[in-house]
């Protein structure tokens, strides 16, 4: 077997068996001890220029959630009253104190989605869709970072999938029996939802309605590394580093320090 | 994608990951939507009133039939109740809030308290007040 071959094979394998063997697996301490039951979706910012994509988003949030065992609050109702109450901006929401938000409607952890890119992009073969989400859940009675993950997809629209296999797979799975797909466009966000909460490792643990409630702690394990993201972009609703925990990442700091006291002593001699 | 040309390593590993995933997902769906993400959709592309009164009668539809085999999702009373309140008809809007909060007892805080803002905003325009 050529060595180019033996490449695409390991690159292919390793790509095929993302859900095995993620590239490295959160830490759901956090999530695990504060057990949040149900989970407050607010209304999308929109950094692109898709008028519609806000919207859009989160008419497909609700289903993935409930389904993966969580209370989650009426999705339009919420947005009515909120709109009503003066909080009609996401730009304004995601960057209100968390606690007093969920305090508001009861809610034990706030869903925070950030569309940064949705482009098409046309050629001569295909027609297609790049998109970047970013997803951010928080304690609702405390304001801690819970979880966060960062989708980056290119939705091929004349193959009808997202390219990534397994995102398409397990769209299939959670949304094809109930509501069938409108647009594209849903599917762009369905395949990003599924990939996003339901990847082991990556996603988040089932929430209380469901039968593997506490069950699946192989899956999403408190494995006290601290990375809670996996993001390259801060979220409005988390401008701070939102792995600090980590263990690499402190002795990475702490080494940084220690070379710039040394700078500072040679200058200072 | 293609399947055609795979080594054996290759069609294994994706017989794993199909198993795998299926693990991933755990089980099927646990609730009868009814349709509910396209309608949603359907009336934010178009806000007005028509659009309001069949995103409200699919949730009932959709209600009904998941009633049968108890299969009601999360906030879905709730968002029925909310739009038959939008159609100013709170007292319907006020049952369906109460089968929420009866259903899912972590929306009682957000039930309550706009079935309060319903009671307190009836008699504040039909109470003679400072008359």
């Amino acid at each position: 077997m050529s060595k180019i071959k033996l490449a695409i094979l390991i690159a292919s394998a390793a790509i095929l068996s993302a859900c095995a063997t993620p590239p490295a697996s959160k830490d759901f301490t956090t999530y695990i001890a504060a057990d949040p039951h149900s989970i407050l979706i607010v209304p999308v910012i929109n950094h692109s220029a898709e008028v519609e994509a806000a919207d859009l988003f989160l008419t497909t949030l609700p289903v993935p959630l409930s389904e993966k065992g969580y209370y989650v609050f009426p999705t339009n109702m919420v947005k009515k009253v909120m709109e009503e109450d003066g909080l009609g901006d996401p730009m304004l929401v995601h960057s209100a104190d968390t606690t007093r938000l969920a305090e508001l409607f009861g809610a034990d952890s706030v869903l925070y989605v950030e569309i940064l890119e949705w482009t098409n992009r046309y050629n001569v073969l295909a027609a297609g869709v790049e998109v970047h989400f970013l997803y951010t859940i928080k304690d609702g009675r405390d304001g801690k970072l819970l979880w966060q993950d960062e989708q980056q997809l290119y939705v091929d629209k004349s193959q009808g999938g997202s390219g990534n296999l397994l995102a398409d797979l397990i769209v299939t799975a959670v949304v094809a029996a109930t509501d069938s797909l409108s647009s594209d466009y849903t599917y762009v966000a369905n395949s990003a939802n599924a990939a996003a909460l339901y990847a082991p490792g990556q996603g988040i643990p089932a929430g209380p309605y469901s039968a593997l409630y506490q069950g699946d702690k192989n899956d999403f394990p408190a494995n006290g590394s601290g990375m809670i993201s996996d993001a390259t972009a801060r979220a409005t609703a988390y401008q701070e580093d939102p792995n600090e925990g980590m263990a690499d990442a402190a002795e990475e700091t702490t080494e940084a320090e220690e070379t710039s006291d040394e700078v500072e002593e040679e200058n200072g001699s | 994608m293609k399947l055609t040309n795979k080594t054996g390593a290759e069609a294994m590993t994706i017989i794993a990951l199909v198993l795998i995933t299926s693990a991933c997902n755990g089980a099927n769906n646990m609730y009868n939507w009814g349709g509910y993400s396209n309608s949603l959709l359907g009336y934010y592309k178009n806000q007005d009133d028509a659009q309001l009164a069949k995103f409200s009668n699919t949730l009932l539809e959709g209600i009904q039939k998941a009633e049968i085999d108890d299969t009601v999702p999360p906030g879905m009373y709730a968002e029925y109740g909310y739009t038959r309140l939008e159609l100013n008809d709170a007292n319907t809007a006020s049952i369906y809030f109460e089968k929420e909060w009866e259903k899912w007892p972590e929306s009682r805080f957000l039930m309550e308290k706009v079935m309060k803002r319903l009671t307190t905003t009836i008699p504040e325009s039909t109470a003679p007040g400072d008359v």
